[in-house]
């Protein structure tokens, strides 16, 4: 319809902006920090893969990322699919509710939790109240899932909604019309349709919690190193730029691997 | 060809910005100075340093902050097109940068101010000297701590109230810390083996490791924490501010960082930088800082807010008379990546 | 009107997982205390007075706003190009360009924060603004692209072909045709753009220079150095920001029609 030429001439400023601002940065960082060289990021990343006191980090990255999704999920889906029932005016003010923490940024958003999880905090008060002392809750693993969840079940429930509310209520109804208990009828007609919805959902919230920063600085500081964090430290604190690196091939690869086997795992004909 | 004008309109605007992104090249600008400095009270840094030596020399001063690897890194990276004149930076860092070759020795003729401040302080190869200092010592909250501490053994006492944090291997009092532990358990402040086993010993049960020093002031102020290793800068700020903090000077293990000015090698603008490290020893200034910001003065004749004698005794004053040593430098920038990994091993477990 | 208890229990949970501590902390903004605890103490509005006289949180909002806008508009003016020639061009390669420009996703954001810092700050001298300006954009790029992508495929392409039929040239028929029809498409991924870039943390972290931050990370610093309410304050006041723009985007396009069907 439109000559080739033209089309060609509407994508080359954004493949330039891409070039110049994306793939070159990001290719000569992986492997060529301006301090270093392809060879001491390969002995970085071997390093990174085989040090014993390097590898918790990243199986602790990994644990995180999965506990998050899981937790997403199983809270996020009931919320999606209350909302995709609901009557139209709840709906939206529901939707808006659940997706209104998605317009603050991560500080705001993961900070209340050094209110709530601090030694002197809500949770801590109310604990040595009832007679159960102060508990440990900030700085550790538990405290970064937490924050991650909150992070995340916005996205998972939009996602999962997104699938959801194209379903018609009527199949639902119709499989009860035919004897079907709540239950099976969920199981058997709802989630399956749900599914690709609730893959997108996971996928985003796994790749999140991988890469996510602010909230594992604040939540888990250095005594829980994740990847992220681990990274920034590099940079940042340790003046290591090829180790740094190193931390960022793996993240990366972490990545790109999740979105491939989502691709995989993805029905044919339900791709967002 | 009749392409939309927006996608060429677009390409336009971001040479532009592009082209006008890439900072200058300066070459011998005689009338800017660019100094990189500490990231934390720049407002008060300006009001006491910057603003008064533009106003007396009409020299601009620009003011590049971040944290000491950063800024170090920067000038590593810049080494053959050097665009900052003076880095101010902590003496650890400013070893580990000397081995680099980062600096150029200053001139004692332009620096006439050298010869007046604490011996100390003036540096023995010809570099930039300390113009401020701060003390190592064990910052704790009085009201969660029964008695106050008088030495380092307050970390290793299993009885001790509310939990603790340690300084990462990466801040100033990292390395500091594992000296100290060897100067007070040890041989001496270069016995680092003892320092390490001895940081082993506490490091699991340290809530936090703390990779920056401003942190300490919060999980203290947040009652996370009862007692950490710091400096007294930091306490001193605390107390200024209200809240209930102590610092104790201890009794055995006493190591203090400074704060070094040096000339970036190549700088642009090197009669502006000579000028400006010899206003930063002029004992006025050195009292406006110690007031701004509790940085403790190397010029003899500089005032000392009475709050930093209440809260560090004597060494804030004295610190050499005091017991109070620096870190052996050369040390602390050889064993660097050592130290980094054996930290992460045997303390941070 | 419960009809189905677990479920319902679960959703609450979200909720309260989700909102409790945003709630917390703007309750916190309103203390007249001096430190951060819950339920506050006594109720003033010192803590805005004190946000909005610190410099270097109006410093860092308006650079923020700045970099947003400016990588707002270069992301749409590239992005919707070349989703014009991904989708009506039949360009060969078509499944590779588009990956292509959705690509920068993958890349977790702290790298390609690190990979401009090292490559465009200190590489190639550029100043911290520019870097961000740059980051955003590329980071907002694949919302344009996706967004834009997305909205061509509702406009009918029978009433393009009309319009060139009747002799309107390309450009014409893209800007009285097919832009129209995008138009809430466009004005969605404006809106979602521009708050995914005033938001961001991890890519503009390392983007920093003499006087320029973002405010996300300007807060960061702060709040990693002090424990007051004044991040609390200036949280209440960009979600009072938030909800303004939230409901004008409801008035315009509807909230459910953005995100389902």
């Amino acid at each position: 319809m439109f000559r080739r030429s033209a089309m060609v001439a509407l994508l080359v400023p954004g493949l330039a902006v891409l070039a110049f601002g994306f793939l070159y940065p990001v290719a000569a960082t992986l492997a060529a920090p301006p301090d270093g060289d392809p060879a001491t990021v390969a002995r970085e990343t071997a390093a990174l893969l085989s040090d014993p006191y390097l590898l918790p980090v990243i199986a602790r990255t990994i644990r995180v990322a999965v506990v998050t999704t899981a937790a997403c999920l199983l809270l996020g889906f009931p919320v999606a699919y209350l909302i995709s029932r609901a009557p139209a005016r709840w709906a939206g003010r529901l939707l808006a509710l659940a997706i209104f923490p998605l317009m603050l940024n991560t500080v705001v958003r993961t900070y209340g939790w050094l209110v709530l999880l601090g030694s002197n905090g809500l949770i801590s008060d109310v604990s040595a109240a009832l007679g159960l002392g102060r508990p440990q809750l900030l700085y550790t693993e538990t405290a970064i899932n937490l924050g991650l969840v909150q992070l995340f079940l916005p996205i998972m429930i939009l996602s999962c909604y997104s699938s959801l509310s194209q379903q018609d209520p009527r199949l639902e109804e119709a499989a009860r019309g035919l004897g079907a208990s709540p239950g099976r009828a969920f199981r058997q007609v709802v989630l399956p349709l749900a599914m690709p919805g609730a893959l997108v959902g996971c996928t985003l919230v796994f790749a999140g919690a991988v890469t996510a920063f602010t909230t594992p600085q604040l939540l888990g500081g250095a005594r829980e190193r994740i990847l992220s964090t681990l990274l920034y430290s590099r940079v940042n604190v340790s003046l290591d730029w090829p180790a740094a690196s190193a931390v960022a091939l793996v993240m990366t690869v972490l990545v790109l691997a999740v979105s491939v086997l989502s691709g995989r795992l993805t029905p044919k004909g339900s791709a967002q | 060809m009749r392409a939309a004008p927006i996608p060429a309109l677009a390409a336009v605007c971001t040479l532009v910005v592009a082209a006008g992104a890439c900072a200058p090249v300066r070459e011998n600008d005689t009338d800017t100075l660019v100094v990189s400095t500490f990231s934390f009270a720049t407002e008060e840094f300006e009001r006491v340093v910057a603003e008064p030596f533009e106003e007396r020399t009409g020299i601009r001063v620009v003011l590049d902050t971040g944290n000491n690897a950063t800024r170090l890194t920067k000038l590593r990276i810049n080494r053959e097109h050097p665009d900052t004149d003076v880095v101010l930076i902590s003496d650890y860092f400013a070893a580990i940068g000397e081995d680099m070759g980062l600096f150029e020795q200053v001139d004692p003729a332009a620096v006439p101010n050298l010869a007046e401040i604490q011996p100390w302080a003036v540096d023995p190869d010809g570099y930039g000297p300390a113009y401020t200092y701060q003390l190592l010592g064990l910052m704790y909250r009085t009201d969660l701590v029964e008695e106050p501490p008088t030495s380092w053994d307050a970390l290793w006492d299993p009885e001790h109230p509310g939990g603790f944090a340690l300084p990462d291997i990466s801040v100033s009092a990292g390395p500091l810390m594992v000296l100290a532990a060897g100067e007070a358990y040890g041989s001496g402040p270069t016995d680092a083996e003892t320092g390490f086993e001895r940081l082993a010993e506490i490091g699991p049960d340290a809530l936090q490791f703390y990779s920056r020093s401003t942190e300490v002031s919060s999980l203290l102020e947040r009652g996370e924490i009862a007692m950490a290793p710091s400096l007294d800068n930091f306490a001193t700020e605390s107390v200024a501010a209200g809240q209930p903090i102590g610092f104790a000077v201890p009794e055995r293990g006493r190591l203090m960082t400074a704060n070094t000015a040096r000339i970036v090698a190549g700088a642009p603008n090197r009669a502006g930088a000579e000028a400006f490290i010899d206003f930063l020893l002029e004992p006025e200034v050195q009292s406006q800082m110690a007031e701004a910001f509790f940085d403790k003065p190397v010029h003899p004749d500089a005032e000392v807010p009475d709050l930093m004698t209440q809260v560090s005794g004597d060494a804030a004053v004295d610190p050499a008379g005091n017991g109070y040593r620096q870190g052996d430098l050369d040390l602390i920038a050889g064993e660097r990546s050592a130290w980094l990994d054996r930290y992460v091993e045997e303390v941070e477990r | 009107m419960i009809r189905r208890p677990f479920l319902t229990l679960l959703a609450a949970v979200a909720f309260t997982i989700m909102l409790g501590p945003v709630v917390i902390l703007l309750g916190v903004a309103f203390t007249a205390g001096s430190t951060l605890t819950f339920p506050p103490e006594g109720l003033s509005l010192r803590w805005f007075g004190a946000a909005l006289a610190y410099q270097p949180f109006l410093d860092s909002f308006r650079t923020s706003v700045v970099v947003a806008l400016t990588s707002t508009l270069f992301a749409l003016a590239l992005g919707i190009p070349a989703a014009v020639a991904l989708h009506r061009g039949s360009l060969p390669g078509r499944r590779v360009l588009e990956n292509l420009f959705l690509s920068p996703v993958i890349v977790p954001e702290l790298v390609l924060g690190l990979a401009l810092f090292q490559q465009i700050m200190v590489g190639l001298h550029s100043t911290a603004t520019a870097a961000l300006v740059l980051g955003h954009t590329v980071l907002l790029l694949p919302y344009a692209v996706r967004v834009a992508g997305a909205s061509l495929a509702l406009a009918d392409p029978r009433l393009e072909e009309a319009a060139r039929g009747l002799g309107a040239g390309p450009v014409r028929t893209f800007f009285s045709v097919t832009l129209p029809v995008m138009r809430p498409g466009i004005l969605s991924a404006a809106i979602l753009a521009f708050v995914t870039s005033l938001n961001n943390v991890p890519l503009s972290l390392l983007l920093t220079g003499p006087g320029v931050a973002t405010l996300p990370v300007e807060m960061l610093n702060y709040v990693q150095s002090s424990f007051d309410p004044v991040v609390a304050a200036v949280s209440v006041l960009l979600l009072a920001g938030s909800v303004a723009v939230a409901l004008v985007t409801e008035r315009l396009v509807g909230f459910t029609k953005v995100f389902g069907r």
